[in-house]
């Protein structure tokens, strides 16, 4: 196993484009594929480029979550997919930009476009997650993401007022982004004495789900004679790294976080010299257990607020590499993570230089 | 690891544990295909036409994927169109809007309306020998703004 | 690319009706396993893996979480993909990027559906609900309208499309995993089963299949450490198309996505003559039309010409370009592990591992997926590394 660090291909990989729609609670003027279109004509300005430009398409998408069999057959005309290529990964945006970067890194595509969506409010979100799990020994006792996060949680044997805490703080941070969900910042009681969710974890300790849409556009760092290492955007990537573990939650290390420290193992980073780690964190519990496993200071993460503040499941990892990216000062190294599955069963993580 | 589902014994069919989805999902229509369910009450039918290659897109939709730019105008379409092409289904469904099977057989055809370019995929109500007959929607008297609005399309005397 | 990568090993189930026998990871274990035996690895030895499945046809999300034991090894780089009918070619090509990337030396890729567990005909119902799922009449309506306009277009009668029912059903008699064998199947027998939507018959269809399939793709030196002749892939290429069926017309006949795909994989594996210069297909052919439909689009014959390429012979075992030795996927049909079966078998025939269905001497072979209304990926590989 060779660290992406070491790897030369991946390093010539640069995000050229970053493009979102505004997060809300929900979104009933855009149908998905006009969030989609949305999201990635910004990340295009942004890059100087058009929908002819692309070589191909990488999109983060679930049919479940969609209510539709693949869905990703609504997307090809705004991603520029029609008489190209599109591949589909069905896990977070993240994961689908690690897959991007490789293509490139491959030398299969020059220019490619990733894009993750999802709209939480078409559906009743959290009873889909049902359907991840075994249909026979675990989704008939009627869990899901919420039950299993709580499992851990309850494990993980710390004070709730310290996961209170870091939703509050979430929210103030998140406050200030003018295309966020503009949720309340709550006070820290008002978080724990909000209705149980599962197990010690109330409803206002989950990340709130919102509707929308985040795409990036990379590519070698040299495209038609253009250096862009020099443009403005420009941030390489340094290491990428994605790791799942074994599905029953009574086999799993549920605090040591197996798949979260081998992704971060294979990008090779050195976490201490970060300037910039932007966590995924579906519950407030798991801010402390992830910076835990990846040896991060709990008061440089999240600048942006991170999932707690608001963000689409699925589309979040791929959120937290904008926010990285928009906050990365030249010769800056950051640190974008993306969770998926029960009690984050799946980690993504994606170093950044500038 | 993965003995945990087996059954020792007598070879006998597994035991399986039924699961039933019974889910909903509330889709939004979106900025297009709201405008285009408001003119199918009023039984006019929108498409999109490219500036760039001037084919008129049914459903509407916001990009012409040939010429990668985005579409602005809607063009009404139809009512009347031409068969291209059409089959008679034996082979009964479980319809996903009723949830009950479908009475077999019925007609379908692809359906170019006028000014548009491309077809649409319905029911007709008899079996056309030949392509090219000339067709018209059967409206519902009640309409909710989808193509359901359309009960089929029938020959044009 | 960056780096040469080959197929090295491959494994599949038996494909059949309903494998009761087994649950979802253990159907994907059992070809994980076998193809891990056929490359001569153990999973700790695999630094990546790709799987590839429709799950919502099984009413679920997120197989590959649930699925994650069936590799034999815990905390690795595991993605899903799924698109459809291409699915399997999808997470095919998604491995060989990874492998040519450089991130990982050895990416095992496998695909399954379990079609008994689910209920595909509401899987298949779930199109656009702003558009046609009122109307929508799953694989056969909508293929049956396709075929009828291909008919008109080029002239192809049903007795050329039985042909092709017959090779295919024939052909699977020697293929040990192939769910339809039927080794007395003739034009007859096909013409006279059920009309399920004018003009197609139930002997013109695929079947639904429970069975997963797996291949393990390796780059440079370690593909040559591992296998003796190894399938390089000398070129891949995919193509979408407009989301609507009616954005398509004369959609069998034009095929533009697998034109384009397969033009631009030729051109970059230096094919010219593909009747010629290929020893083996292996073409995702959902209908039986199709597979006429797919033999123009390739470039095995003329606009016109696939009628009388079935009639002839010419793509029977001892024809002049055999096509689908395996029996196709008329022959077998578990989804999300069609397009994977099709590269699976096109590489084993390189490796010279297809038993009684081995086309001597195979040098250079074709993949080709499909998928939803004209998805098309194409997968050329050679014994020459190039």
């Amino acid at each position: 196993m060779t660290a992406s660090a070491l790897n030369t291909q991946l390093r010539q990989v640069a995000i050229i484009g970053i493009g979102r729609t505004p997060f809300l609670t929900e979104n009933r003027e855009q149908s998905s594929v006009e969030m989609v279109a949305d999201a990635v004509e910004n990340a295009l300005e942004d890059a100087g480029l058009g929908l002819g430009d692309l070589d191909a398409a990488v999109t983060a998408s679930v049919d479940l979550w969609d209510g539709r069999t693949a869905s990703n057959v609504a997307l090809t005309e705004v991603v520029g997919a029609v008489m190209g290529p599109e591949t589909r990964i069905a896990a977070d945006g993240l994961a689908a930009f690690s897959h991007a970067a490789m293509t490139v890194a491959a030398g299969a595509y020059e220019t490619v476009l990733c894009v993750a969506h999802c709209k939480p409010s078409e559906s009743d979100h959290l009873a889909l997650t049902a359907w991840t799990l075994d249909p026979v020994l675990l989704q008939p006792l009627g869990f899901d993401d919420a039950i299993a996060a709580g499992l851990q949680a309850e494990m993980a044997g710390s004070e709730p007022r310290a996961w209170a805490e870091a939703v509050v703080r979430a929210r103030a941070k998140a406050a200030s982004d003018p295309f966020g969900p503009s949720l309340h910042v709550p006070e820290v009681d008002d978080v724990l004495e909000s209705p149980q969710l599962a197990g010690p974890l109330t409803l206002d300790m989950a990340a709130p789900l919102c509707d929308g849409a985040v795409a990036v556009v990379l590519g070698k760092s040299k495209i038609n004679g253009r250096d862009y290492k020099e443009s403005q955007a420009g941030t390489r990537v340094a290491g990428i790294g994605y790791a799942t573990e074994t599905h029953y939650l009574g086999e799993r290390d549920l605090t040591g976080t197996p798949a979260l420290r081998a992704a971060l193992c294979r990008t090779g980073v050195d976490v201490a010299s970060a300037d910039v780690i932007e966590l995924s964190t579906p519950y407030a519990h798991q801010e402390e257990l992830f910076a835990k496993a990846m040896g991060a200071e709990l008061e440089t993460l999240n600048p942006s607020g991170g999932m707690l503040g608001g963000a689409p499941p699925f589309v979040a990892g791929l959120a937290r590499l904008v926010e990285a990216t928009k906050r990365l000062k030249k010769g800056g190294l950051g640190i974008a993570h993306g969770t998926w599955g029960p009690a984050g069963q799946a980690h993504c993580v994606v170093a950044l230089e500038a | 690891m993965l003995n945990r589902y087996k059954v020792k014994g007598n070879g006998e069919r597994a035991p399986r544990s039924e699961l039933v989805m019974g889910l909903t999902w509330r889709t939004a229509a979106g900025k297009v295909m709201s405008h285009f369910a408001e003119a199918l009450k009023e039984r006019r039918i929108l498409g999109r036409r490219c500036p760039s290659c001037d084919i008129v897109y049914l459903p509407p939709r916001p990009v012409c994927g040939d010429c990668n730019i985005h579409l602005t105008d809607f063009v009404e379409v139809g009512p009347l169109g031409t068969v291209i092409t059409e089959t008679v289904v034996h082979h009964s469904i479980t319809d996903p809007v009723s949830g009950k099977a479908r009475p077999v057989p019925y007609v379908m055809g692809l359906i170019r309306l006028d000014r548009a370019s491309t077809t649409l995929n319905h029911y007709l109500t008899s079996h056309v020998a030949a392509h090219g007959v000339r067709v018209q929607p059967v409206w519902r008297d009640q309409r909710t703004g989808t193509m359901a609005d359309i009960a089929a399309f029938e020959v044009v005397q | 690319m960056h780096r040469n990568v080959a197929v090295v090993g491959t494994g599949q189930t038996c494909h059949t009706k309903a494998r009761d026998d087994v649950n979802q990871p253990e159907l994907v274990h059992e070809a994980v396993t076998a193809a891990l035996a056929d490359s001569g690895l153990g999973a700790r030895d695999v630094d990546a893996f790709v799987l590839s499945n429709m799950e919502l046809f099984e009413g679920r999300a997120l197989p590959d979480l649930w699925c994650a034991e069936a590799f034999g090894v815990a905390d690795r780089p595991l993605l899903k993909v799924a698109t459809g009918g291409t699915s399997g070619t999808s997470a095919v090509i998604a491995g060989i990027h990874q492998a040519a990337s450089g991130m990982f030396d050895t990416v095992l890729v496998a695909g399954y559906e379990k079609h008994s567990e689910g209920h595909t005909q509401a899987g298949m119902a779930l199109t656009d609900p702003l558009w046609d799922r009122n109307v929508a009449s799953g694989a056969v309506g909508n293929f049956a309208l396709s075929v009828t306009e291909l008919a008109r277009e080029r002239g192809v009668t049903e007795h050329q499309a039985a042909l092709v029912a017959v090779k295919a059903r024939r052909n699977a008699v020697r293929n040990p995993h192939a769910h339809l064998q039927m080794p007395d199947l003739t034009v007859e027998r096909v013409l006279e089963s059920k009309m399920l939507a004018e003009p197609l018959r139930m002997l013109d269809m695929c079947p639904q299949s429970d069975g997963a399939c797996a291949l393990v793709l390796a780059a440079e030196e370690r593909a040559t450490s591992l296998n003796r002749r190894p399938a390089w892939v000398r070129a891949t290429a995919t193509r979408h198309d407009k989301p609507y069926l009616g954005d398509l017309p004369q959609r069998l006949a034009n095929m533009r996505t697998l034109r384009d795909a397969s033009a631009s994989a030729y051109r970059q594996a230096g094919i010219t003559d593909p009747l010629k210069q290929l020893d083996v297909a292996e073409i995702y052919e959902p209908v039986t039309y199709a597979e006429l439909a797919w033999y123009e689009a390739l470039g095995f014959c003329a606009e016109g010409g696939a009628g009388r390429m079935i009639e002839e012979g010419l793509t029977d075992m001892d024809g002049e370009l055999p096509v689908n030795p395996s029996g196709g996927v008329l022959s077998s049909n578990p989804v999300g592990a069609s397009g994977l079966i099709r590269a699976a078998e096109a590489a084993l025939q390189i490796h010279g591992r297809g038993g009684d269905r081995q086309v001597e001497g195979a040098t250079w072979s074709l993949a080709t997926g499909y998928g939803v209304y004209s998805w098309a990926d194409v997968i050329v590989m050679s014994a020459e590394r190039g």
